[in-house]
């Protein structure tokens, strides 16, 4: 199978001519011999099936950071039979430099200019003919974003995989510097007025600030505003569909069976699958403020105060990215090359309170909080989660100590479209379904069990295995006022935080509106608070730990990004705990 | 401003180092003496202020990173913004914009020529 790899600097459109060349079927996937997971998708050429790998945006390939090492390791060790080039033309002078590095490797290349709509904008003039003559590798000038062009490169592949490879030319950097001169023509004065026009209100020194916080609240009051009522459809229509199809179904399985798949698997993926709006709007939205460039501009305006905590500007983008999900957060420090500052984020990010995190926070503050309670409620976890980031690089900026130099490209604004939105809307819901089949259906199946055996007890009750477990460690989560019930829970959301709603509705038996009954009657407000800052500050879920050991591949590392968050929890959560219920008393 | 002076003389002592290091700094080094007369580094501009780069201080790994990002010996870079509280500059280098802290705009020399825009 012939193999074709994107190359290029980040903020290219790389990942845009991925996307749109191999539709959305794109999966990460482990490549023999790298120690990280690559970004790759099928891809019909002509008559024949090829292999596509988005490599990673690299800056240099000598250079010493994660990312570079992972491209100059995939070229010696498996090198593709094509390298598809991609290069933002308004800025192609700054590229030329990995560009001839990568020529000087000999494998057969082909040059996409990108951004064409971009670069005309600015009135750049490419002379793409020229230009491919004299660097003697194939040329195309074209919009990974509108898809203008793009039907050029799937004759241009056919081409190339059929042509027995010649021996390639490997022009120094000043020749290609002197193709690229004579073949394009920019304007003296080119900049992007709109970009310039949007940055002095939004990086304004005053304002700048203030109105990132006011972005990043209404990004959230949006989510729930359009994501409340979806979800309580979708809690309704699965409700009805228990009721109406799948009862009917299974009326004459025997009852252990019957209880194993309604209370056990459906409830509990019924519970989670309700928040699959509420998660799908959210990472559209924080997809949207990601890919018009404001994150770097949230970089450039917090990067004075996250100095004091030893911590830079990036690592700010990358707690952000940790409201989403931790784990492309952890992998996107691969930009950090100082191993302590790299270190010290990865330490930070697992208190980012993530999508899965807030879907039992917005459940258990519905059923125990008023409307007008509930926003505040959820807004003081998440100051919590940020405080908790601060205390730790406090705590831990001696141990891993920065040293290195913040520079970070800050590119124009763009506006995604609405396929590029279309199609972080389809990758959330795939996500979900994955860890759906892979998580989230054996642990609610273990905790079923769990909660209805031996047989003949009372489900969820103390005498069950899991009443005798949570019974165990009552000795520990008693003093932080975290009954039997929710510690089964705890202990299950260790895996992954979507356990823990889909545990609860299996523990208690019921689900929907019937589930928010039952809790409101067994547990207080103040237990709930406690629970839910504990599920805050421990574990994020067991992908976060395996993300970390690989990326460290530290034991000893991994270890203490485990450890110090349990510890942080329960002392947390005991001082709320005793706190809350001395001024109450 | 003043303090902003003050403090890139307090890195001068620093950099004298890097100079025998690298032997990267302006020819007429050695007719320096007073502080005024230092060369002028970038994190000293203000908004709106440009000039070009006549030499970068740093080590070779951290050069190809501004090389990348367009910052080499006879660039022109102009100064955007700067942010609050002694945060990172703002800069615009061609087509290309980034931002770097004060710390390693210090190490990069400028022509003494400056315009304003």
């Amino acid at each position: 199978m012939k193999r074709v790899a994107l190359l290029g600097m980040p903020n290219t459109g790389k990942s845009t001519l991925f996307n749109r060349l191999t539709g959305a079927h794109a999966k990460v996937g482990n490549w023999p011999g790298l120690t990280v997971e690559l970004l790759n998708a099928r891809l019909i050429v002509g008559d024949q099936v090829a292999h596509m790998v988005d490599l990673p945006g690299i800056y240099d390939l000598k250079g010493y950071s994660d990312d570079e090492r992972v491209v100059t390791q995939f070229l010696e060790t498996q090198p593709p039979d094509l390298i598809i080039f991609v290069l933002n033309t308004s800025q192609y002078e700054r590229q030329l430099n990995l560009l001839s590095q990568v020529m000087a490797k000999g494998i057969p290349m082909m040059l996409v200019m990108n951004m064409v709509d971009e670069a005309s904008a600015m009135g750049i003039h490419v002379d793409v003919e020229a230009l491919s003559r004299k660097l003697q590798i194939p040329v195309h000038f074209l919009s990974a974003k509108y898809g203008q062009g793009v039907e050029r490169l799937q004759p241009a592949m056919r081409q190339a995989f059929g042509e027995v490879p010649t021996q390639p030319v490997l022009p120094t950097l000043a020749e290609v510097e002197k193709a690229f001169n004579a073949s394009i023509n920019v304007p003296a004065q080119a900049s992007n007025a709109t970009t310039e026009k949007l940055d002095k209100v939004l990086l304004h020194p005053v304002l700048g600030l203030p109105i990132f916080f006011a972005v990043m609240l209404l990004l959230f009051q949006g989510v729930f505003t359009i994501g409340k009522p979806l979800q309580d459809g979708a809690t309704w229509l699965l409700s009805e569909f228990r009721l109406m199809a799948l009862e009917p179904l299974f009326a004459h399985l025997p009852t252990v069976l019957q209880g194993l798949l309604l209370d056990g698997i459906y409830n509990g993926l019924s519970t989670v699958a309700s928040f699959v709006p509420l998660i799908v709007l959210f990472f559209l939205f924080m997809g949207m403020v990601e890919d018009t460039g404001y994150l770097s501009r949230a970089a450039f305006l917090m990067d004075a105060l996250m100095a004091k905590f030893g911590l830079d500007g990036r690592s700010f983008v990358m707690l952000l990215m940790g409201f989403g999900c931790n784990v492309p957060a952890l992998m996107g420090t691969r930009v950090i090359r100082s191993k302590g500052l790299r270190y010290l984020t990865m330490l930070t990010i697992p208190f980012s309170l993530c999508s899965a995190r807030m879907q039992v926070f917005v459940f258990l503050i519905a059923a125990l909080f008023t409307a007008e309670q509930a926003p505040w409620v959820l807004f003081s976890l998440y100051v919590m989660s940020i405080v908790m980031s601060i205390i730790t690089s406090l705590i831990f900026k001696r141990q891993y100590v920065n040293n290195d130099a913040f520079i970070l490209e800050m590119p124009p604004y763009r506006f995604p479209t609405v396929r590029q939105m279309a199609l972080t809307g389809w990758q959330e819901v795939r996500h979900f379904l994955n860890r759906a089949t892979r998580f989230i259906v054996i642990g609610v199946v273990m905790i079923w069990v769990l909660t209805n055996f031996p047989q003949g007890v009372q489900p969820g009750s103390l005498d069950s295995w899991a009443g005798q477990l949570g019974g165990w460690l009552q000795p520990i989560f008693q003093p932080i006022g975290i009954n039997a019930e929710l510690t089964i829970a705890l202990l299950f959301g260790f895996i992954a935080k979507e356990i823990v709603i889909g545990s609860l509705a299996v523990i208690y038996g019921q689900e929907g509106a019937a589930l928010v009954q039952t809790i409101t009657q067994h547990i207080t407000w103040v237990e709930a608070y406690s629970f839910m800052l504990f599920v805050l500050i421990y574990t994020p879920c067991v992908s976060t730990i395996a993300t970390i050991r690989k990326e460290t591949k530290s034991l000893c590392f991994t270890a203490l990004s485990v450890a110090w968050p349990l510890v942080a929890a329960w002392v947390i959560t005991l001082a709320f705990y005793k706190t809350a219920m001395w001024a109450l008393a | 401003m003043s303090i902003n002076a003050n403090r890139s003389y307090l890195r001068f002592e620093f950099k004298i180092h890097h100079v025998f290091q690298n032997n990267a700094m302006p020819t007429n080094f050695s007719t320096m003496t007073s502080p005024s007369q230092l060369p002028l580094t970038l994190e000293r501009l203000a908004s709106g202020e440009s000039a070009s780069v006549m030499a970068i201080n740093v080590d070779d790994e951290l050069k190809k990173r501004f090389f990348a990002l367009g910052l080499k010996e006879g660039s022109h870079v102009r100064v955007l913004r700067h942010a609050k509280f002694g945060g990172p500059m703002h800069l615009r280098v061609g087509t290309s914009e980034l931002i770097l802290r004060l710390k390693e705009a210090s190490c990069i020399c400028l022509a003494t020529t400056l315009t304003s825009a």
